[in-house]
């Protein structure tokens, strides 16, 4: 039963999970100014459903250059979205963010920093207050 | 997506995230919809073909509908931000574009990659041209409606 279930969940279309991380991206943006804890929650949602839709790209759809277009698209527009009200340093890293992936699209490597991951870092440590 | 969307979503999400602002509804109209002035010359040129099939594609759309577009709006808008004070105004700008982008990307086809590549994206949230317009007609009355009881 189970099995069954998890199956059905590795069948949806990596896609669908791309584009359901800039979902809850926006869900973020309108988060953040009211309830911290819960924006926190959601930027881990959208690095988690991400990371979920990389996995099953890898598995199935290695060869897929449409996929991994979504992929890298759906990521620079979901920090886009993100980094809408953290404008400076953010904004910056994301535009080279951006650049990286351009320049680095047709080549053997594409390299993009982890963005998003980095800033959900920040986050805690400013909710926790560590520093 | 059509403009009517873009506008009243955009004004309905940036209510939320900076409050009610009616003051901004000129700025929030121009800038949800500036980025579709790149269908024009695809329209004058394929007006009856558009007016038969009442479908776009991603064939109208340049590369300011794409990523490249995206950064070289951002990479402005961060820089006019040194100068420009009114913080509040260059997010709600950047805000509608990137809300533009972001329907699009959900709803249509694209090139994202588009001078490097012309490979289309397609996310499959629908599978037919008759449920596409079903959903872009439910998504547009809900936001008009929700726009609407938010203003008046």
């Amino acid at each position: 039963m189970a099995h069954g279930f998890l199956r059905k969940f590795e069948m949806i279309y990596p896609n669908k999970l791309f584009g359901l991380t800039l979902i809850t991206s926006l869900l973020f943006v309108i988060t953040i100014k009211r309830n911290d804890l819960l924006a926190i929650f959601i930027l881990l949602l959208t690095i988690l459903i991400n990371y979920y839709g990389y996995t099953l790209r890898k598995k199935y759809y290695q060869n897929n250059q449409s996929v991994l277009m979504c992929e890298l698209a759906s990521s620079r527009l979901s920090e886009s979205l993100i980094f809408i009200l953290f404008l400076k340093p953010w904004y910056f890293f994301f535009i080279i963010n951006c650049l990286l992936t351009l320049y680095t699209f047709n080549k053997k490597r594409i390299i993009t920093l982890p963005l998003r991951g980095i800033f959900l870092v920040y986050l805690v440590i400013d909710y926790l207050k560590l520093f | 997506m059509n403009s009517l969307f873009h506008f009243s979503f955009s004004y309905i999400v940036i209510s939320m995230v900076f409050g009610q602002k009616p003051e901004l509804i000129p700025i929030i109209a121009f800038f949800s919809i500036a980025l579709d002035l790149d269908h024009l010359p695809y329209v004058i040129k394929n007006f009856r073909s558009l007016i038969r099939y009442l479908r776009f594609g991603s064939v109208s759309r340049t590369r300011s509908h794409e990523i490249f577009g995206l950064v070289v709006i951002s990479s402005t808008i961060f820089f006019v931000s040194f100068f420009y004070k009114n913080l509040l105004v260059l997010q709600v700008i950047l805000l509608c574009i990137m809300l533009h982008y972001a329907i699009d990307f959900l709803i249509g086809y694209s090139r994202p990659f588009n001078p490097y590549s012309n490979q289309e994206v397609f996310l499959k949230f629908y599978s037919s041209a008759r449920q596409r317009l079903l959903l872009e007609m439910t998504l547009t009355i809900a936001a008009v409606i929700a726009f609407w009881l938010m203003v008046f």
